[in-house]
């Protein structure tokens, strides 16, 4: 092998690591998108969550069988596009509001919420996931 | 041919070395942000619900004893025994119900509860929960030592004033949550064994003034006072 072969091989070795350290880089630059997409969706659960839980929109549900006030706040709170399902148990009774049945969610909060006033401990199941 | 491939070497190095320096300075830069916010939701949770938690425990306690007392005729201090396991029942269902959701975390969550009804015969009475909550979940670092919370009400000073033919009853209501003076709804009031009719003045303050349609108070005053479904007991010796 000449001289300049050797350089030549050198130099091309050098560029595919490099385009290696690239997409490397770029996989670890998707990596932390997603987890912040998805640390937004969560904020976004959570602030609905507490929004729904000082209304006393709860309450309001299991008293009067309403669920238009949760459905008003989730719809106001959440970014437009969001898929949502929430779920609320209590012992073995469940109730589930959607504005979209069966999606695949991109993250779930459980958050469990003590009613001062119905002295019953629900467990709500937010799902969510960003639609098209 | 060799100089122009060390420029187009080096041309490519620092090309790749700027867009590298590029995505990591990005990558970072959202991992920063990522971490500003990285408190899990387990924590804010337990943190929001173990003062709502508390405030249940007690309504249920209280509505207990009070069904204990006034409506089975039940004494005192069956009542009280009563009325604590019905808040450590509670506590002990709030605790499972954050294993169960949050089951994958491990979390090792301890409440302690103590019950105060001063109920019965003195100078102030008082519906007081004291919760230590220590929290531990090792498989994210966390650890919470002890918050002690308190909740509930306390009744300072309860006295009778008869203007004319008129008999008055006058309690001052403190809520713990609150700190301030609270109006206090009458349940219900027994005087000298009988229950009685009244009207209720909230003055402010914390101060109530009840105008009891009663001819001659001789023995004692009973009443069973209530605030956000918190009852108390009041027990007053002419």
């Amino acid at each position: 092998m000449r001289r300049g072969q050797i350089f030549l091989v050198s130099a091309f070795a050098a560029v595919i690591i490099v385009l290696m350290f690239i997409s490397v880089a770029m996989q670890i630059g998707e990596l932390t998108t997603i987890r912040t997409e998805n640390r937004k969706l969560i904020d976004n659960g959570l602030l609905a969550i507490q929004a729904i839980i000082k209304s006393g929109a709860i309450e309001k549900l299991i008293e009067d069988r309403d669920d238009i006030p949760i459905r008003n706040l989730m719809e106001t709170l959440l970014p437009s596009n969001t898929y949502y399902s929430l779920t609320l148990t209590c012992d073995s009774n469940k109730i589930e509001i959607y504005n979209k049945p069966n999606f695949e969610p991109k993250v779930t909060i459980k958050y469990i919420y003590t009613s001062v006033d119905l002295k019953t401990i629900f467990t709500i199941t937010l799902r969510l996931s960003i639609g098209g | 041919m060799k100089g122009q491939f060390t420029i187009l070497s080096a041309v490519t190095l620092m090309i790749a070395i700027i867009t590298i320096s590029i995505i990591i300075a990005n990558a970072n830069l959202r991992l920063r942000r990522y971490q500003e916010y990285s408190l899990p939701p387990i924590i804010i949770n337990i943190l929001q619900d173990y003062s709502r938690m508390l405030s249940a425990s007690l309504s249920k306690a209280t509505n207990e004893a009070y069904s204990v007392i006034y409506l089975k005729r039940g004494n005192i201090n069956y009542a009280v025994k009563k009325a604590e396991d019905i808040s450590k029942n509670f506590v002990d269902k709030w605790i499972k119900s954050f294993i169960d959701a949050y089951a994958g975390l491990g979390v090792n969550l301890n409440v302690k509860v103590k019950l105060d009804l001063r109920w019965s015969k003195g100078t102030s009475w008082a519906s007081i929960l004291t919760g230590e909550l220590i929290v531990e979940i090792p498989s994210i670092g966390f650890k919470l030592n002890r918050i002690i919370k308190q909740t509930g009400i306390s009744i300072e000073r309860v006295f009778i004033s008869k203007i004319g033919k008129q008999y008055y009853l006058h309690v001052i209501g403190i809520s713990l949550d609150e700190g301030r003076g609270i109006p206090l709804k009458i349940e219900k009031l027994i005087i000298d064994g009988r229950e009685v009719n009244f009207y209720h003045y909230y003055l402010g303050g914390g101060l109530n003034r009840y105008l009891i349609k009663v001819r001659e108070i001789h023995r004692y005053v009973e009443g069973y006072f209530e605030y956000n479904n918190i009852i108390i007991r009041v027990y007053l010796e002419i």
